[in-house]
C-alpha cells in the first residue's frame, strides 16, 4: 500500500515535469506541442551521453545532478530552437497545420535520435541502489528520494517564477489575451520562447530522472509519457499550472494502484481510459471552472 | 398564445448580469425592434432565444413549447433562422451552398441514393440548387452564385446570410443588426426585402442602432439598458418616452 | 470524371509491363493506403476533425476478419457483415461521447483511443497478443487478381468518398468545418453530423483493414501503431487542399516514400519528419506571400 503511494509520486512526478511543459505551451499559444515527450526522450539521452562522459570523474548522486543541469539547459535550448524554425513561422497558419508540423518534429526528433544512438535500448550509466531504507512501510534509496525533491524543488521554483517575477506576469498576460499583451508592450515572442525554454528544460530534467529511476531508455520513450502527460495536464485543466502539477501526481498515483488491481499489463490502458473519462465527464479538469457558455 | 413568448430571462456570466429579467412577446407578421446602448444586452438575449446560451432562469416558447436547453439546431428546426451581427458565413464554399444549408433540414437524401448516384439524388440535388437560388433573388443577390462566399464584397455577403435563413423557411427571423455598414442602397432594398417577407406572415424580431430604419418598420419597439428593458410600445411612444432618452443620454446612436 | 477514368485506366494497365510479385504488391500496398487516406479525409478533410488514432479502425477491421475467418473457417469476404458492424459500433462508441468535446481535445482522445486498441490486442489471448494472427485465407490467390480487386475496391472507396461530399450529408461536413456555430444555428444538428463523419471513416477504414488482412495473411499489433496513424493523416493533411485528387497523390506517396527510402533503412523516418516539417513551412510561406 505505502509502495504503491511511493510509486505513484514517482512516476506521477514525471509526469508532473512533463505536463508542466505542455500546459504553458498550451496556455499561451493554444499548441498541442507533440513533440513535448520527445523532448523528454532528447533529456534522457544528453544524460546518458553525459553520464558516459563523466564516468572516469565522478559517479552517482552528484553526477547525475551535474548531468541533470546540463541536460536541462541543452533540452532548454532545443526547446526555444524547435519554436523558432518549427512553430513560429506558423503563428498565423491553421491549428491543424501547425499540428502536423509538430508531429514532423516529433518524428524527426524520434528517429534523430534513433539515427545517433541506435534503436536498442540503453542501459542508464547511474544506479538508484544504494542501501535501501523503510520509510513508512515502503522501500527506498536515499536516491530516489533526493530526485523526488529535486522533482518538487523544479515545480515550486517555476510556480514562483510564473506567479512572482515580471517575466511571469508576462507570460500570464499573452495566456490570458495576446492581444492585449502585444499592445500593451510585451515582447510577445520572446515571451514564447522563455515558455518554451522552461516547458523543454523541465521535461529533459525528467527524462534525466525517469533514466536513472528505471534504468532504460530508448528513442520512443517520449511518445507515451507525452500521451500521459498531456492526460495529466487535463486533469488538472489545461493551462492552469498548478493543475498540471496535481493532475501528474494524481495520474501516477491512479495508475499504480490501477496497476496494483488489474496488472501492469494494463497499465497504459487504464491511464488512457482515465483520459477519456476525464474529458468527457469534466473537460476543464479538478481545477477549471465550469463554464456557463455552451459554445 | 403568441408565436414567441420569452419570460423573465436572465442570464450571467460569473459575477456580471447581462440579461436581466427580459420578456418579450411577438406575434405572426410582426416586427419588433429590440434597442438600447451598447453593452445593453440585446444580443445576449437574442443568444438566449435561438440557443447559443443557456439563461440562468426565464423561459422561452414557440407556440407555447418551451425551448430552453434545446440545442441551437434544434430551435432552427421550430422555426426561429437568424443572421449574426459580424456576418457568419461558410467562407470557402459558394454562395449557393451557403444558401442551401438553410435547406438542409429540409432536403431529405438516403446514403443509398447519394452513393449510387441514383435519379432520386439527381432531383433532390437540383430541387435544392434551384431553390438556393431563387432565394438568393430574393435577396437580392446580384453576383455568381458559384463564387466563395469569402471573396465577395460586404453588401453580398449580407444578402447571402439573409437568403441562408430565409431558406430555412422560418416564422421568425432574427436579425441582429441587418443594416451595419450597408450603403444606401443597399439599406432600402433591405427594407423592401424585410417588408416582403413580414408580409407572408413571418414575424421579425430585429436588433438595429439605425434609429431611422427601426422607426419605418417596427410595429413595436422594445428598449434594454443594463439588461433590463424599461420600454416597450409603438414607435411614436417610444420616441417621446423619458426613460428612454434618459437611457441615451450622451449615447451617439441616439443623435442616428 | 474522365479524368478519374483515364487515370483508374493507366493504373490498371500497370501488370501489363510488370507482373513482378515485388512491385504488385507495393502497388496493392498503396492502393490499400489511399483507400485509408480516404476514410480519414471523410472525418478531416471534409468535417475538419483531427482524428489521430485512425489506425485503430484499420485494426478493427483487420482482426474482426482475421479473427472470424481463421476461428471459424470462413472466407474473408463472408466476415464482411461482422467488419461493417463492428466498425460502424467502435465508431459509435468512441465518437458518441467525444464529438462534443472541443476540437483539439478530440485529437489526443483518439490518439488514447487508438493505443488502446493497440495495446489491448496485444494482451488479449483471442487476438493473438504480440505475435497476431496468422493463416488468415487471401481475398485472391494470384498478385494479379488481388492487385485487381484492391485497385476496384479503392477506386469505389474513392467514389464513395467524392459523392458523400457533393451530397447534403457532405455539404453539412464543410459547413461543420467552416464555421461549426453557424451550422448549428442554420438548424443542422452538428453533433449529428460529425458522428455521421466519424463513423462513415471508421467503415472506410475497417474495410481497408480486411484488405490488409487479406494481402498479408497475418497481423500483428506491429502494425497498428500511432506511426500508421500519422502516415495517414499526413497524407491527407498534404493532399488536401480541399480536394481529394490530391489526396490520392499524397497517399501514394507517402506509402511508396518509406518504401524507396528502404536504402537507408535508419534514416527514412527521419528524413519523413523532416520533409514534413518542410513542406508545411514552405505550403505556409507561399500562402502568405500570395
Amino acid at each position: 500500500m505505502s509502495q504503491l503511494i511511493w510509486n505513484g509520486l514517482f512516476t506521477g512526478s514525471f509526469y508532473a515535469l512533463v505536463a508542466l511543459g505542455y500546459s504553458m505551451v498550451y496556455g499561451i499559444i493554444r499548441l498541442l506541442n507533440f513533440a513535448h515527450g520527445d523532448v523528454y526522450m532528447l533529456g534522457a539521452f544528453i544524460g546518458y551521453y553525459c553520464l558516459t562522459l563523466l564516468s572516469g570523474v565522478t559517479s552517482g548522486l552528484p553526477a547525475l545532478l551535474i548531468v541533470l543541469v546540463v541536460a536541462m539547459l541543452a533540452t532548454g535550448l532545443a526547446g526555444v530552437g524547435i519554436e523558432r524554425l518549427a512553430y513560429r513561422p506558423l503563428r498565423q497558419a491553421p491549428r491543424l497545420a501547425v499540428l502536423i508540423t509538430a508531429v514532423g518534429v516529433s518524428f524527426s526528433l524520434e528517429y534523430g535520435v534513433r539515427l545517433i544512438a541506435g534503436a536498442d535500448p540503453k542501459v542508464y550509466p547511474v544506479r538508484l541502489d544504494g542501501q535501501p531504507v523503510e520509510l513508512l512501510g515502503a522501500r527506498l534509496t536515499a536516491e530516489q528520494l533526493v530526485l523526488v525533491a529535486v522533482a518538487f524543488v523544479l515545480m515550486g521554483a517555476l510556480h514562483t517564477l510564473v506567479m512572482r517575477t515580471r517575466a511571469g506576469r508576462a507570460m500570464r498576460a499573452i495566456a490570458a489575451d495576446p492581444k492585449a499583451a502585444h499592445l500593451s508592450g510585451i515582447e510577445v515572442g520572446q515571451v514564447i520562447a522563455r515558455v518554451f525554454f522552461l516547458g523543454s528544460a523541465l521535461a529533459g530534467a525528467a527524462g534525466v530522472m525517469a533514466g536513472a529511476y528505471y534504468g532504460r531508455i530508448e528513442f520512443l520513450m517520449g511518445f507515451v509519457i507525452g500521451l500521459k502527460a498531456f492526460t495529466a495536464a487535463v486533469i488538472g485543466g489545461i493551462g492552469n499550472l498548478p493543475g498540471a502539477m496535481l493532475g501528474g501526481l494524481a495520474l501516477g498515483l491512479l495508475e499504480s494502484f490501477g496497476t496494483g488491481l488489474t496488472g501492469g499489463e494494463w497499465r497504459d490502458v487504464f491511464a488512457f481510459g482515465c483520459l477519456i473519462v476525464f474529458l468527457v465527464a469534466r473537460p476543464q479538469g479538478i481545477l477549471g471552472e465550469k463554464a456557463v457558455v455552451r459554445m | 398564445m403568441s408565436l414567441l413568448s420569452v419570460r423573465d430571462l436572465r442570464l450571467s456570466f460569473g459575477g456580471l448580469t447581462v440579461v436581466n429579467g427580459v420578456s418579450f412577446d411577438l406575434e405572426p407578421a410582426e416586427i419588433l425592434a429590440v434597442i438600447g446602448p451598447n453593452g445593453a444586452g440585446k444580443t445576449s438575449a437574442f443568444n438566449c432565444v435561438t440557443g447559443v446560451y443557456r439563461p440562468q432562469r426565464g423561459s422561452v416558447t414557440v407556440d407555447g413549447r418551451p425551448i430552453t436547453g434545446l440545442p441551437p439546431s434544434r430551435i432552427a428546426g421550430l422555426g426561429l433562422a437568424r443572421t449574426f451581427q459580424n456576418l457568419r458565413l461558410f467562407p470557402a464554399m459558394s454562395a449557393e451552398d451557403n444558401v442551401r444549408a438553410g435547406l438542409h433540414r429540409a432536403t431529405r437524401q438516403a446514403l443509398w441514393d447519394v452513393l449510387l448516384h441514383t435519379p432520386r439524388y439527381r432531383r433532390s440535388e437540383r430541387e435544392s440548387l434551384e431553390q438556393a437560388r431563387h432565394w438568393l433573388d430574393v435577396a437580392g443577390y446580384e453576383g455568381d452564385p458559384g463564387q466563395p462566399a469569402g471573396t465577395l464584397p460586404y453588401g453580398e455577403q449580407r444578402r447571402v446570410e439573409l437568403a441562408r435563413a430565409l431558406a430555412a423557411g422560418p416564422r421568425v427571423l432574427l436579425l441582429d443588426e441587418p443594416a451595419a455598414g450597408l450603403n444606401h442602397a443597399e439599406r432600402s432594398g433591405l427594407v423592401r426585402l424585410i417588408r416582403e417577407v413580414r408580409s407572408t406572415g413571418v414575424a421579425v424580431l430585429m436588433i438595429e442602432h439605425d434609429m431611422g430604419l427601426v422607426l419605418e418598420l417596427a410595429d413595436r419597439v422594445a428598449v434594454l439598458d443594463r439588461g433590463r428593458k424599461i420600454a416597450d410600445g409603438p414607435p411614436d411612444e417610444i420616441r417621446t418616452d423619458q426613460a428612454v432618452i434618459d437611457a441615451y443620454l450622451g449615447d451617439a446612436d441616439a443623435a442616428a | 470524371m474522365k479524368r478519374a477514368l483515364l487515370a483508374f485506366a493507366a493504373v490498371a494497365t500497370l501488370p501489363v509491363f510488370t507482373i513482378s510479385p515485388y512491385v504488385l504488391n507495393m502497388a496493392a500496398t498503396a492502393g490499400i493506403f489511399v483507400m485509408l487516406a480516404a476514410g480519414l479525409y471523410i472525418v478531416v478533410g471534409y468535417c475538419g476533425l483531427l482524428d489521430l488514432g485512425f489506425a485503430a479502425f484499420f485494426a478493427i477491421g483487420a482482426y474482426t476478419s482475421g479473427i472470424l475467418a481463421t476461428r471459424f473457417e470462413l472466407p474473408l469476404v463472408a466476415t464482411l457483415p461482422a467488419v461493417l458492424c463492428a466498425t460502424v459500433l467502435a465508431g459509435i462508441v468512441i465518437g458518441g461521447p467525444t464529438l462534443r468535446l472541443r476540437s483539439d481535445y478530440l485529437a489526443i482522445v483518439t490518439l488514447g483511443f487508438g493505443e488502446i486498441v493497440r495495446v489491448t490486442a496485444t494482451r488479449l489471448e483471442i487476438t493473438g497478443g504480440p505475435t497476431g494472427i496468422y493463416g488468415i485465407p487471401p481475398l485472391a490467390a494470384d498478385p494479379v487478381a488481388f492487385f485487381y480487386l484492391v485497385l476496384v475496391v479503392t477506386a469505389l472507396a474513392l467514389t464513395g468518398a467524392a459523392r458523400l461530399g457533393r451530397s447534403k450529408l457532405g455539404r453539412a461536413w464543410q459547413y461543420v468545418r467552416e464555421d461549426e456555430d453557424a451550422a448549428e444555428a442554420t438548424g443542422i444538428s452538428t453533433y449529428r453530423v460529425k458522428l455521421a463523419a466519424y463513423v462513415l471513416g471508421s467503415v472506410w477504414g475497417g474495410l481497408a483493414g480486411v484488405l490488409f488482412a487479406s494481402q498479408l495473411s497475418a497481423i500483428s499489433p506491429a502494425s497498428f501503431t500511432f506511426l500508421q496513424s500519422a502516415l495517414v493523416l499526413v497524407a491527407v493533411v498534404l493532399g488536401a487542399a480541399r480536394n481529394i485528387t490530391g489526396v490520392i497523390l499524397a497517399a501514394a506517396f507517402v506509402a511508396v516514400t518509406p518504401e524507396l527510402l528502404r536504402a537507408f533503412p535508419d534514416a527514412r523516418y527521419f528524413l519523413f519528419g523532416v520533409l514534413l516539417v518542410v513542406v508545411m513551412l514552405l505550403r505556409h510561406r507561399r500562402r502568405a506571400t500570395a
